[in-house]
This record gives C-alpha cells, sequence and structure tokens, in this order.
C-alpha cells in the first residue's frame, strides 16, 4: 500500500490526535469531541489531500480512510457520535446519556485505531 | 409508490415494519419534515414509537423509542422532541392523547443556549485547523441551532430543518435578539457571526481568520 500522507502532515494529525486523547473528558466534553473528531479527519484529509464535500464531509474522509486501512473500530464510534448528534438535535438527554456509555466505551478504541493506522503509515513510510 | 409504502419499505430494510410497530407500540407518531409536508428529495423518516424498543438512526430512517413511563415525566413533556412530535407529529397509529400533556417551559432554550455557546467557544479555538467542508457543516449546525433557540425562547415548538434553514438569512437578527434577551453572550454572538462570515467570500475569509486568530 503506497502511503498518501506526506510526512509533514504526521505532526498535524499527531497533534490532533493528542488532543483527542488528553484534553477530552468525554461525557462532559461532547460537543468538544465532536469538533475534534473533524479537526483529526481535516488533519489527515489535508495531509492525503482528500477531496472533502459539505454535508457528507465526515464520510467521505471515513471511506478514504477505510481504504487506506483505518481500523473498523473508529467508523464504529464515528457511527455512534453520528447517533448521538442526531439525538442531541432534539436535546433528548436520557437517549443521550445511554449512547454516550455506548461511545465512551469504544473511545479507546477510536484512539487506538487511529494511532494504529498512524503509527503503521508512517513507519512504512520512514522504512523506504 | 405512495409515502406510507416508502416508509414501510425503510422500516423493513431496518428489520421491522409499520404493522409490527403499530403491534408492539402504544403509539406510533410521524414527525420531522415527512409529517409537516415540508419534505425534499432524500429527507429522512422520522418516527417516535412509544413502547419498549430500540433507537436507530440511519440516513433515510430515524426511528426513536420512548419508553410508556417516561412519557409522562416532566423532563420529557418539557423536552424540545416532545414539544416538536406535540405540534407537528402525525398519529400513524395507538393514542396520543398524551400530546396535550406537554409544556411550554424556559428549560429547552437553556439548554440549547448553553450548548451553542460551547459550540461556538470550541469551534473558534478551532476553527483554522477544520478543513472548509467541516466549517461549512459546523456553520450549518449551529445556524439551525440558533433558529431553534429563537423558537424555544419564544415557548414555540421547533419546526423541521428545512423550515429552520429557510431562516438562515435572518441570522444576524436572530442572535441579536438572543443576546439582547440574555440567552447568548455578546462575545459569544460576536465570535459566531465572525465565524459565518469567514465562510464568505475569500477576502472577507482571510479578515475573519486574522480576527478569529487574534480572538484565540
Amino acid at each position: 500500500m503506497i502511503n498518501p500522507f506526506p510526512k509533514s502532515s504526521h505532526a498535524e494529525i499527531r497533534e490532533a490526535l493528542d488532543e483527542l486523547d488528553h484534553e477530552i473528558v468525554f461525557k462532559e466534553d461532547l460537543e468538544h469531541i465532536s469538533v475534534v473528531i473533524d479537526v483529526v479527519l481535516s488533519a489527515f484529509a489535508r495531509g492525503a489531500d482528500l477531496p472533502l464535500k459539505c454535508e457528507v464531509s465526515s464520510k467521505t474522509v471515513m471511506k478514504s480512510l477505510l481504504s487506506f486501512g483505518l481500523s473498523n473500530d473508529a467508523i464504529v464510534f464515528h457511527e455512534t457520535l453520528e447517533e448521538i448528534a442526531s439525538l442531541t438535535l432534539y436535546d433528548d438527554t436520557v437517549e443521550c446519556e445511554q449512547k454516550l456509555e455506548e461511545a465512551e466505551s469504544v473511545r479507546s478504541d477510536l484512539y487506538t485505531a487511529f494511532e494504529d493506522f498512524l503509527d503503521q503509515l508512517f513507519a512504512e513510510s520512514e522504512a523506504t | 409508490m405512495n409515502d406510507l409504502q416508502d416508509l414501510d419499505c425503510k422500516l423493513k430494510a431496518a428489520g421491522t415494519s409499520l404493522e409490527v410497530l403499530s403491534r408492539t407500540a402504544d403509539c406510533v407518531v410521524l414527525f420531522g419534515s415527512r409529517s409537516a409536508r415540508v419534505d425534499r428529495n432524500g429527507s429522512d423518516w422520522d418516527l417516535l414509537c412509544v413502547g419498549d424498543g430500540k433507537t436507530r438512526n440511519s440516513p433515510s430512517l430515524d426511528l426513536v423509542w420512548i419508553a410508556p413511563k417516561r412519557i409522562h415525566s416532566i423532563d420529557w413533556r418539557r423536552s424540545e422532541l416532545a414539544g416538536h412530535v406535540a405540534t407537528f407529529g402525525t398519529v400513524l397509529s395507538g393514542d396520543f392523547t398524551w400530546r396535550a400533556t406537554v409544556e411550554r417551559s424556559d428549560d429547552p432554550a437553556v439548554r440549547k443556549a448553553t450548548r451553542l455557546s460551547l459550540r461556538v467557544r470550541i469551534l473558534t479555538k478551532d476553527w483554522t485547523r477544520l478543513a472548509v467542508a467541516f466549517r461549512q457543516k459546523h456553520i450549518r449546525l449551529l445556524s439551525n441551532d440558533l433558529v431553534r433557540l429563537a423558537f424555544l425562547s419564544r415557548h414555540e415548538a421547533v419546526p423541521p430543518t428545512p423550515i429552520l434553514e429557510s431562516r438562515h438569512e435572518k441570522l444576524s437578527e436572530i442572535a441579536k435578539e438572543q443576546s439582547e434577551n440574555g440567552l447568548l453572550s455578546f462575545e459569544i454572538r460576536d465570535q459566531f457571526l465572525l465565524l459565518k462570515e469567514s465562510l464568505g467570500g475569500t477576502g472577507c475569509c482571510l479578515k475573519s481568520a486574522e480576527s478569529i486568530e487574534k480572538a484565540r
């Protein structure tokens, strides 16, 4: 597989990932995490020059990353976030609480999935 | 194919059907743009079922289950969703008399304003790191929430998204109104307008990006 990400994008993606891992207290920070996920995806998209379209931007990037080898854990997490977003649309606090429990349980999987993906891509790139 | 047949197809793809829902739920209500007849090509179907079932969302179908004991709770009766369904919902089966118990209060507006303010702060901090498509997405979400806030602050039910979007040309006035009534701070109002302005023409975008950098 050819690494589509230039080395210069490594630091930007790493910084976004670190924010996701360290700066978010998940349940209290739902608004924050959904933006940071988009910051991570923006960094990937810029690095790989992925075309983004409004409305489906997150899905476009996720799909592309999946084709580059991103784990399904990240996709599951992202879908859970989208479900939460549609619930918070109507401020349904009880349903959100339940979904948040699910999302919280896969948050570390998301970080690990992104990190493994990143390590693999840049390790391969450095090896070549 | 008529509308309900289309809905039934979507439900069958999700592993259920209108007939099953009618049998298992105390009440099935269609809400959102389809119910208000302002749907567009590709609009999803929104259904609220009272009973014990699993809420699920897909691009074409939002199936929301509310437990029977919750339907009479004060939290639910004062919620944004209850207000919306009671006003714009169309009952498909069962007992919809609970619609008369829905109350208007300040609670949903206060919650909406708090969340909106938090998102504006976070977006201001991360704005320059977001790809343009994501900026557009978040401005659209913020804009819809700001219009929702305007309805909630007047104790009115929030209408479906196409109606919210038709009010986007009045966003500046709405933001001003919400800061004057104290639900949004002047700082948040200005930050929101700055973010929105940054999606305009290139010159405007560069100028605003500099302002946003300074605001950080």
